[in-house]
């Protein structure tokens, strides 16, 4: 016991920077938790977009009424557009001038204004959108075919559509609680390796272990016990993560997938504990072991896959991923979310991931192992 | 004087844990954005969507329309794949390994799909316009046949409405640069490490280095702008060499006006010391948990202003903007943003007017703490 009072003493000497972690966590998995709901019949993806209409014609509004089947209208002020479209809240901003549709088809033919994100195909789609509406409209009014009104004709001839045959075998919708146990993974590098690292590394303090040596608990009561606490912070953290998984995310985490996500944090906490183990080994500077968490937790939260998804990495940086465990936590994570079978075949590559985490924790051990005996060798 | 910064400036190059954070982790973590995010920072790039017909199961002329279909005048929307047949697209729809497929049957068109998105929604949509143009010949056909061939031409006569007006400069960014920016203000803010140790070297109560200081007979004005003038070239040595690394280096752009982002540094690093002198003198605990408070105050502020997560920063200025206003990290993020993005300058003199507003106060505040103090103990 009273090596456990110890070590969670040293840990509470750390509280601000726990709190702080998790408070970054906290906001971070608040802001991400919207609710989608599962998906049963075919709805066409809608875009934010942000819609002004000089115009003001029965026209332009059912140009609009038309462009609400692929848009969600977003209310942003007018020198608010352009940061909007920077970060993404939008992804197009449409325009219609005054005398628009008055002018179509004729010699004074006007242009509807928009910015937009290149490249995104939301954007392409709010675009056709509108040049085909516009295109129907010009055709209609050059060849007068409207016998009641023009938009009664266009949003007539805007009812056929594709037949679209959805499969039936639908799964929750495991995105949200894929992305809190990803970014799960950076607070657990970050607080694990510098809380565990330092506590260790104090505890190696040659004159510190001489005193422990002399205490009445032996050496390796002394070992095991500290492995013991330092598997109960790990535990200890998760379960942290978990009660705000269980506010956010109770309708997918009380599932088959979110007992495996709990694994896979659990197994990578081992994981980390290991690496923290061995770095405590091999640095006996608290600074050099602090200065490492924070560049191996952030190092790899942005080249293995927890800041930004994984298929999004280049194939060079993807493979320099794969030598840390990270990687592997991460693909696995991404694997829980896409299981639609639980035939072995089909879990394979899980189980197969679980392994290779399971391979870095017995090299982290090993590590720590070879140096502590050679050290003891030296130090005796 | 010049002895005292020159002094000052050789124990400071022997302070190994700051100069880690303040030269050797920004280039780290620059490295580490660029590997992550270097092929994101060009978002002009249109994914071209994979459409496949089941080749027992087709058109001849609807296939033809599908291919020809451009986003613009180089790059066409479909990759159009005709090799499987519909069972064969079925076992790979159920695997997940396409998003969908087509197939046509007396004459209708059926799209196939295991979920809704973008892309489903983009080709849907397509194939919508096509069958509704065909409908729409195929009715004047029957209702007004002398006006067919006008309505083809009409149809066949795709214009394009849209005019945008989005300048270059704002198309070719977007917000991954988020990153790079909070990057050189995470670098700026942490001049907060140099900022403690000016204080911790200066004020009696804080070590014996300072109490034996504080005896002295150099004025104590002397000694603080000494200090902090050598401390201020560290530091901002350490934020240019991570802007250069990043800008020439890695070629992240920054956009062409090197001398503003220069002054953004300068004031930025001042600022950071500044920060961490008011921080360090505020605290009164002694050692690493005081360096570790200050650490985890500009990791939080940092993480405000976009550090790990661009998102975060535009929610705090779309419903808290005063957040933003007072954070140093985020108005050096706002300040290098506006330069690159906005065609003026209103945006960033805006910014940079807060950020040496914020910097004089801090520095006054940091001179107010740190002024002549008398101890009855130390």
């Amino acid at each position: 016991m009273i090596v456990f009072k110890l070590y969670f003493k040293i840990v509470l000497t750390a509280k601000f920077l726990i709190t702080v972690y998790l408070g970054i966590f906290m906001v971070l998995a608040i802001v991400t938790s919207t609710t989608q709901s599962p998906e049963k019949i075919y709805s066409n993806q809608k875009i934010d977009i942000a819609w002004v209409d000089y115009d003001q014609t029965s026209l332009s509004e059912s140009l609009k009424n038309y462009v609400s089947n692929y848009a969600v209208f977003e209310t942003i002020k007018a020198e608010k557009v352009d940061e909007a479209l920077f970060y993404r809240d939008i992804l197009v901003y449409v325009e219609i001038p005054e005398g628009f549709f008055a002018n179509l088809a004729t010699a004074n033919e006007d242009t509807i204004k928009t910015k937009s994100v290149p490249g995104a195909m939301g954007s392409y789609q709010i675009e056709n959108a509108l040049n085909r509406y516009l295109n129907l409209a010009r055709s209609f009014k050059e060849n007068e075919l409207y016998p009641e009104s023009l938009e009664t004709e266009i949003e007539k001839a805007l009812e056929n559509s594709t037949n679209v045959l959805i499969t039936e075998t639908k799964h929750s919708n495991f995105t949200n609680i894929t992305f809190f146990f990803g970014y799960a993974c950076y607070i657990i590098m970050a607080l694990l390796i510098p809380l565990v690292g330092s506590i260790m590394s104090s505890l190696n303090n040659l004159e510190i272990k001489r005193r422990n040596i002399l205490g009445s608990i032996s050496n390796s009561k002394m070992q095991g016990l500290l492995l013991l606490s330092n598997l109960a912070l790990g535990i200890l953290l998760i379960l942290i993560l978990l009660g705000l998984g269980v506010i956010l995310y109770s309708d997918t985490l009380f599932t088959t997938q979110g007992l495996l996500f709990i694994l896979n944090a659990i197994l990578f906490s081992i994981t980390t504990i290991t690496l923290a183990y061995a770095l405590a080994t091999i640095f006996k500077s608290q600074m050099m072991i602090n200065a490492l968490g924070t560049i191996i937790s952030l190092g790899l939260a942005f080249i293995t896959g927890i800041f930004i998804p994984q298929y999004l990495l280049g194939n060079s940086i993807k493979t320099l991923a794969q030598i840390f465990p990270s990687y592997w936590y991460i693909k696995t994570n991404n694997q829980i979310q896409a299981i639609t079978s639980w035939a072995y075949s089909d879990m394979k590559p899980f189980y197969e991931n679980l392994l290779i985490q399971l391979v870095f924790i017995a090299i982290f051990v090993g590590i720590t192992f070879f140096i502590s005996k050679k050290r003891m060798r030296a130090e005796s | 004087m010049l002895w005292l910064v020159k002094t000052r400036f050789r124990v400071l190059i022997r302070d190994r844990a700051n100069l880690f954070w303040s030269f050797i982790f920004p280039l780290c973590l620059g490295t580490f954005f660029f590997l992550g995010f270097g092929n994101l920072l060009d978002n002009t790039h249109f994914e071209q969507i994979n459409l496949y017909i089941a080749s027992d199961y087709t058109d001849e002329q609807f296939v033809k329309v599908m291919e020809e279909i451009k986003i613009d005048d180089d790059t066409f929307l479909f990759k159009v794949n005709q090799d499987f047949s519909k069972d064969a697209l079925e076992q790979y729809l159920t695997a997940n390994a396409i998003t969908g497929y087509l197939f046509v049957e007396n004459n209708s068109i059926y799209y196939r799909i295991n979920e809704n998105g973008m892309t489903q929604t983009v080709t849907k949509s397509v194939l919508d316009q096509y069958i509704q143009t065909r409908n729409v010949i195929l009715e004047v056909a029957s209702t007004n046949p002398e006006k067919i061939e006008s309505i083809q031409q009409s149809l066949s006569n795709n214009k394009n409405y849209l005019e945008t007006i989005r300048s270059k400069r704002q198309t070719s960014t977007n917000a991954m640069y988020i990153y790079f920016y909070a990057l050189i203000a995470m670098t700026c803010t942490y001049g907060c490490f140099w900022g403690i140790k000016l204080v911790n070297d200066t004020q009696a109560n804080q070590s014996n280095l300072a109490s034996r200081i504080s005896i002295a007979p150099t004025h104590r004005l002397k000694i603080i702008i000494s200090y902090s003038i050598a401390s201020f070239l560290l530091h901002f040595a350490g934020c240019l060499i991570t802007f250069f690394y990043l800008n020439f280096g890695l070629g992240v752009n920054f956009g062409d006006n090197i001398p503003m982002i220069v002054l953004v540094i300068f004031v930025g690093s001042l600022c950071g010391i500044a920060f961490g002198a008011i921080l360090s003198s505020l605290i009164k605990i002694k050692g690493s948990q005081k360096e570790g408070i200050i650490s985890m105050i500009t990791l939080a502020l940092n993480a405000l202003a976009g550090l790990m997560f661009p998102d975060l920063k535009y929610l705090i200025s779309k419903y808290l903007p005063v957040l933003g206003y007072i954070n140093p990290s985020a108005l050096i993020t706002d300040a290098l943003h506006s330069l690159h993005y906005y065609e003026g300058l209103g945006h960033f003199y805006f910014y940079i007017s807060l950020l040496s507003v914020l910097t004089v106060v801090f520095i006054a505040c940091a001179y107010f703490f740190m002024r002549g103090s008398r101890y009855d103990s130390v």
